[in-house]
């Protein structure tokens, strides 16, 4: 029996080395029709894309050419033909008494052909048109991607435009490149993202004008804000838990102490602070009392007037005019002494208080807490710097595994424990919202600002964002604030440039005028109590007295 | 097989070298007569005269030690004169007194001078390899062959041979004019005082083997498939017509054609030192074998297309339409 296996092998492979070619030449036709889609504007397709449609038919052909079948008596005559063996392989095949001579004739001249001599690896017409097409394909493209067609005005435009899609490149890889990386785009992410490249695209090759290509951009811009908007929200709510978690912790830490009316922000003032106001509570105490005994021995004359006989009617109903407006006052004096004096008591616990509370705070567990929140606040500054907003899954990932370890440390601390457990869990929350919670000044910067740690700018109460803005701790009354102790944030609005504001944190406490209209910040804070309220997250016994004292404010 | 095959080429040398010693050049010639004698087929030699036809034959079969006989055709020659006829014997009884044809190598010389009706009598032989004489048949001897010779049919006072005779000759060979220096040979050889007289080679039975011998070798399907088409190419009409044929053919050639061009591709075959026939020589042998069974039209004569010249039309085209069977 003949052996033709190895020229049947190399007429598989001649056949996938031209079928390639058809193949890609097949491909580089289409890409050509791709190209000039795209020129048109019709199409988008990247380089990538043209090349793999080349490479992809090419591989394509390669393989059917590879697959079809070699008949072996076709290749019978084929080698005969090719090789000069004047049908001595046909004949081969042909059954005769001297079959094995011819056989044997065939085999030995087999014997001197080499496969690929008769059936030679040599580029073709097809490989020609291959390059060709593929050439024209490119060039169609370059051409319908550059501007060397343009006038020199329009090459003005498409640069300025081509730059302004670069610059959109560079923004939408900064602000998607990990979780992109990483697939974990939410599909409005993923779209905006889509948009986004299309309309650089467009840019770059100028298929875009430039009315359409700012309307395209304001929209996408929208989209953008709308999103942070939903994230900023979102790590509201996170915040909102932590802040939960440490007041919980905080109060939880008081009333084991026995201070549970102690206001855990109240410790936060200064010791010189604390007493200054702890001496002008006392004062003010001492005025009020002076006041209610002056008030007294007033009504007490009048008292003594009203019971003689002879007034006149009119001298009577004057003076009961002025006791009823006297124990209004006094009843306003009573009031204001009792919070005077809760004040002042409550200072004086402050003391106690805050060594309670350093204790905590200085605890071993809350010094790794805190080294935590200062890495992650420092991340949060380096992504606001660099315009990356995002903290990465892993990161979150590896802060929740530490706080997992810690909490397995301080077991022994119920209070500490459900502190962090609830810190944990909003730390889990940030990570179900795969980072979109942890732009600059979300979680990261207010778990930070809460651990006394000074944070990165962000996204304000209203939502607004801020370029890097930083927290102070005011030592000292803003001007003209009175009686009352302000902490305070500022910043600048991004949307107005450098314009400056202020943030009142603390509510005002005593005395008449504060640092902002009182009405303005009133209905935040009202609103807030209700909500905590609401959360269940005031101790029942305090309710009652929360909700007298502002329903006393809005009076 | 190859046993039988080296004999064959050893003999069929020899005899062409013996040939070669009277007749200079017309290689090709020799080669297709002694193909001829060893297919077992008639040959037809066309050429003016005196260009060695007659020697050709003659050498020819005093190197075979067979019987010879000439038979120079005449516009008056009858029948009888050719096959034979009854005589008054000496028993005053009529007996057939055979004529020229019984001889195992016949030349019928200039054969297009005799009248059809005689043509007819020799062809008729030919086919049957028998004459009948008064009622009886009489059997040719073994082997058989006849060489007719004739002159190009433009020449005056001759008869061209019918198409159904032609057929009968298995190959139609055309005689060259010799070139200088053949020419030179020749007359050097007949001008001189050497006369070469052939040696004996070969025998009655060295030819009936180197017959046997063609007839076993292998034609495939491929070299047969090919055959056929180049023979049915030659067909005006049908399937397989082609190109040229659909302009320049009145008819095409037969099925002895068929048989022709395999037979000789199966000699050619056995002289390029193989057991199967190729497509090769095939188309060596399309010429010798077909030429004289395709007749030509009108159109072809108008465009002073020759019977050679619309074979090669024909070949090429069949050999276009004959692809590599492996597509690349």
């Amino acid at each position: 029996m003949l052996n033709l296996s190895p020229f049947a092998r190399q007429v598989r492979f001649v056949r996938a080395w031209k079928s390639a070619a058809i193949g890609a030449t097949l491909g580089a036709a289409g890409a050509a029709g791709w190209a000039t889609a795209s020129w048109l504007g019709k199409a988008d397709p990247t380089p990538a894309e043209l090349a793999v449609a080349i490479a992809g038919s090419a591989v394509l052909g390669a393989i059917i050419g590879a697959v079809k079948p070699v008949k072996e008596s076709a290749l019978r005559a084929s080698v005969d033909r090719r090789a000069g063996l004047e049908n001595r392989l046909t004949a081969s095949a042909v059954e005769v008494d001297f079959a094995d001579e011819i056989r044997a004739d065939a085999e030995s001249k087999l014997a001197n052909v080499k496969p690929s001599a008769i059936y030679p690896v040599r580029l073709g017409r097809w490989h020609a048109g291959a390059l060709a097409a593929t050439m024209i394909a490119a060039s169609i493209f370059l051409i319908g991607s550059t501007p060397i067609l343009l006038s020199p005005q329009e090459k003005a435009a498409r640069a300025e435009l081509a730059r302004k899609g670069k610059v959109l490149e560079r923004i939408t890889k900064e602000s998607f490149k990990d979780a992109e990386a990483e697939n974990k785009l939410s599909p409005a992410e993923r779209r905006l993202l889509d948009d986004a490249r299309r309309l650089q695209r467009d840019l770059e090759r100028n298929r875009i004008k430039p009315e359409e290509a700012l309307q395209k951009a304001n929209e996408l811009q929208q989209q953008a804000l709308e999103l942070a908007k939903k994230g900023a929200q979102d790590s509201q709510k996170f915040l909102q838990q932590a802040e939960t978690a440490m007041e919980k912790m905080e109060r939880a830490e008081l009333a084991k102490a026995g201070m549970s009316e102690v206001s855990p922000q109240m410790l936060q003032m200064p010791q010189a602070q604390r007493s200054q106001m702890k001496a002008e509570a006392e004062k003010q105490l001492k005025d009020i009392q002076r006041q209610l005994a002056e008030i007294q021995n007033r009504l007490d004359e009048i008292k003594k007037k009203l019971e003689q006989k002879g007034l006149s009617e009119e001298e009577r109903k004057k003076l009961e005019a002025e006791q009823k407006a006297l124990e209004a006052q006094r009843k306003r004096l009573e009031e204001e002494a009792k919070a005077a004096k809760e004040l002042a008591d409550a200072l004086k616990l402050s003391e106690r208080a805050k060594g309670v509370l350093e204790k905590m705070r200085n605890h071993a567990v809350m010094e790794e807490i805190r080294a935590l929140a200062q890495k992650m606040a420092k991340q949060n500054q380096q992504a606001a710097k660099s315009g990356q907003p995002k903290l990465t899954k892993a990161q979150l990932e590896e802060l929740r595994q530490k706080m997992e370890d810690l909490l397995a440390q301080l077991q022994d601390d119920a209070a500490m424990e459900a502190y962090l457990k609830d810190l944990l869990e909003a730390m889990k929350n940030a990570g179900e919202c795969q980072g979109q919670c942890l732009r600059p000044g979300s979680l990261g910067a207010k778990l930070a600002s809460l651990l006394g740690i000074r944070g990165g700018g962000g996204i304000d109460d209203d939502d607004n964002f801020m370029d890097s803005g930083h927290v102070n701790m005011l030592n000292k009354p803003e001007e003209g604030k009175g009686k009352t102790f302000a902490t305070s944030v500022t910043g600048t609005r991004r949307e107005t440039g450098e314009e400056s504001y202020i943030e009142i944190k603390a509510p005002t406490m005593l005395g008449n005028r504060t640092s902002v209209p009182y009405k303005s910040v009133l209905p935040s804070y009202n609103r807030k109590a209700e909500e905590a309220l609401n959360r269940k997250e005031i101790p029942k016994e305090h309710e009652k007295r929360v909700r007298e004292y502002f329903k006393s404010l809005t009076k | 097989m190859q046993e039988d095959a080296k004999w064959f080429r050893e003999t069929f040398e020899a005899v062409r070298q013996e040939v070669a010693r009277s007749v200079v050049g017309q290689a090709e010639v020799v080669e297709g007569v002694l193909a001829g004698l060893a297919a077992n087929g008639h040959v037809l030699l066309e050429g003016m005269p005196g260009l060695g036809k007659t020697l050709l034959v003659r050498t020819l079969s005093e190197s075979l030690e067979l019987g010879f006989s000439r038979i120079q055709f005449t516009p008056d020659m009858m029948p009888a004169d050719v096959t034979g006829t009854q005589v008054l014997g000496e028993n005053r009884a009529f007996e057939y007194r055979p004529g020229p044809i019984f001889a195992n190598i016949v030349l019928a010389d200039e054969i297009n001078r005799a009248t059809p009706k005689t043509q007819s009598a020799m062809l008729e032989a030919m086919q049957e390899r028998a004459v009948t004489a008064a009622g009886k048949r009489h059997q040719l001897p073994e082997p058989f062959l006849v060489m007719a010779t004739q002159n190009p049919v433009e020449q005056e006072g001759t008869y061209p041979l019918p198409e159904a005779q032609l057929d009968r000759f298995f190959v139609k060979l055309i005689v060259p004019y010799p070139t200088k220096a053949e020419l030179s040979e020749i007359v050097h050889r007949t001008t001189s005082r050497e006369e070469v007289a052939p040696a004996r080679v070969a025998g009655q039975n060295d030819v009936l083997r180197m017959r046997q011998i063609v007839r076993s070798v292998v034609v495939d399907p491929e070299v047969l498939g090919f055959a056929l088409s180049l023979v049915v190419g030659t067909h005006p009409e049908g399937e397989g017509a082609s190109n040229v044929a659909k302009r320049y053919a009145r008819y095409g050639a037969s099925p002895r054609g068929a048989q022709s061009i395999v037979t000789l591709a199966k000699v050619f075959a056995l002289l390029s030192e193989r057991q199967n026939a190729s497509k090769g020589n095939v188309l060596r042998a399309l010429k010798p074998t077909l030429r004289h069974r395709v007749l030509l039209n009108f159109e072809a004569e108008a465009d002073s297309i020759t019977a050679d010249a619309f074979l090669d039309g024909v070949a090429e085209q069949v050999g276009k339409a004959d692809l590599d069977p492996v597509r690349l």
